[in-house]
């Protein structure tokens, strides 16, 4: 160490105060120096004055890239939530009411479940039970998602317009397993459904057609099918047998 | 713009969460509302991630250290004072500092001091040579600020790449004193500018 602190003069903090306010200090002048500044609030005001200036001039990063990290966040802070009916603290591993929850032997058959449910529970209107067993499936769905990004080998598709305006993400775990992360696409219009198709040779091939709610929507896509892009397009509702609009996204698969 | 998919029926909107003030947002925070986590995120992630990544040179770890920054604001929530500043200042320290860590613990530790001493046996290698494509905080803010070139590289090295004042001292080959002197002065020119813009902004706000 360069300097060693003994003295309690406060010109010899006020020295230190630029170094702290970016971690530029040891281990032992930084622990002299938040005593310090516990009792100092000319130094304490100085210090919040210069990281409030590093924030304006931070680097930024393109935070499309990282719905994943969201995802990940989400899923742990997911585990407890308010609930609603009683308002306490719960854990979700005791929430699963009914059988429902124990059917499901795969994760692709909790996540049909999943959208199943909101969009049956969106059309009927939810009260507060209906509306807190959502969240919670909500929170299982992010697990999952979490789950698939996390496991060895997956990979993160991204699919975006040409304007960058619309976009589309996708992990795809080693075995060929899909799951739609998140991403932002234009409103469906009318009849209308999205549909996800391969394209290959000289053919574009329909892999799965879904609607509005589109976080969690699983569906297969093996690494051996040999598609060189995966394109979004709008279509009647249920699907079309050939592409009948331009695609909203796509991405070099 | 990542979108951030919403709770259902959450406390509040995000549309609404996004008008609140960091107060009113960490408060919604406390409520245990996901969505203004969201909203946290989404106003800071970006910058967090940036900052992380720059200092730990990794992505997966810059990713790490977000989330248990963000988780912990989810935690303890009450750690956020307004008073002291803003909730993107508060987080980015939070950041840094445990991206700093991870820098500065015992492995690479080992590897720094070795870089350090490098520098020192090495008369013919000039440092600025080696970090030419390192520009990190070229914004208009520190444009205007008008830092000189070592000042800028003094807060970059401790600030970026994780060295303690003494260690870019020995760096640059400069006293302790006046590398501490570059720091100060160059974070208090940052400062001023950004006050100066501030004030700027806010009469022109006032003329409209």
């Amino acid at each position: 160490m360069g300097f060693r602190m003994t003295a309690t003069d406060h010109n010899i903090y006020e020295e230190l105060v630029a170094p702290y306010a970016i971690d530029a200090l040891g281990e032992e002048e930084t622990s002299l120096m938040e005593e310090h500044l516990a009792s100092c609030d000319n130094c304490a005001n100085e210090v919040a004055s210069f990281h409030e200036a590093l924030a304006e001039v931070a680097p930024t990063a393109q935070v499309d890239k990282h719905d994943t990290l969201w995802a990940k966040i989400e899923s742990q802070i997911a585990p407890k939530s308010v609930d609603e009916t009683g308002g306490s603290i719960v854990d979700i591993s005791t929430r699963r009411r009914g059988s429902i929850w124990l059917r499901p032997s795969s994760a692709v058959a909790a996540i049909a479940l999943v959208v199943a449910f909101i969009s049956t529970a969106t059309a009927i209107g939810m009260n507060s039970s209906k509306a807190s067993f959502v969240k919670n499936n909500a929170a299982m769905e992010s697990q999952i998602l979490a789950n698939a990004i996390a496991s060895p080998g997956s990979k993160m598709l991204h699919l975006t317009s040409a304007s960058n305006k619309y976009s589309l993400d996708i992990v795809i775990t080693k075995d060929g397993k899909a799951y739609i992360t998140g991403g932002d696409l234009p409103p469906l219009n009318g009849q209308k459904s999205y549909q996800v198709w391969g394209i290959r040779g000289n053919g574009m091939v329909s892999i799965m057609v879904f609607g509005s709610h589109i976080k969690g929507v699983s569906f297969s896509l093996p690494s051996d099918a040999g598609f060189a892009q995966i394109a979004v397009t709008q279509e009647p509702m249920g699907g079309s047998p050939a592409p009948t609009s331009t695609p909203i996204v796509s991405s070099v698969y | 713009m990542a979108r951030i998919t919403p709770i259902p029926n959450a406390n509040k909107e995000i549309a609404q969460l996004a008008n609140l003030d960091d107060k009113e947002l960490v408060d919604e925070v406390s409520n245990r509302n996901q969505n203004a986590l969201a909203e946290v995120y989404r106003r800071t992630g970006a910058i967090l991630v940036a900052t992380a990544a720059k200092v730990t040179k990794s992505q997966q770890l810059a990713e790490e250290v977000v989330q248990e920054v963000i988780v912990k604001l989810w935690n303890e929530p009450e750690k956020f004072d307004s008073t002291r500043g803003s909730l993107k200042a508060f987080l980015l320290v939070q950041t840094h500092r445990r991206a700093i860590d991870l820098v500065r613990s015992e492995v690479a530790r080992t590897k720094r001091q070795e870089k350090v001493a490098s520098f020192k046996e090495n008369e013919s290698t000039r440092f600025e040579d080696m970090v030419v494509d390192q520009v990190q905080m070229r914004s208009i803010l520190i444009a205007l600020a008008n830092l000189t070139e070592a000042e800028r590289m003094a807060i970059e090295l401790a600030y970026f790449h994780g060295y303690t004042y003494t260690e870019v001292a020995k760096i640059l080959r400069e006293p302790d004193g006046t590398i501490k002197s570059r720091i100060r002065t160059g974070l208090r020119k940052i400062k001023e500018t950004l006050e100066r813009e501030k004030s700027r902004d806010g009469v022109q706000d006032d003329s409209h």
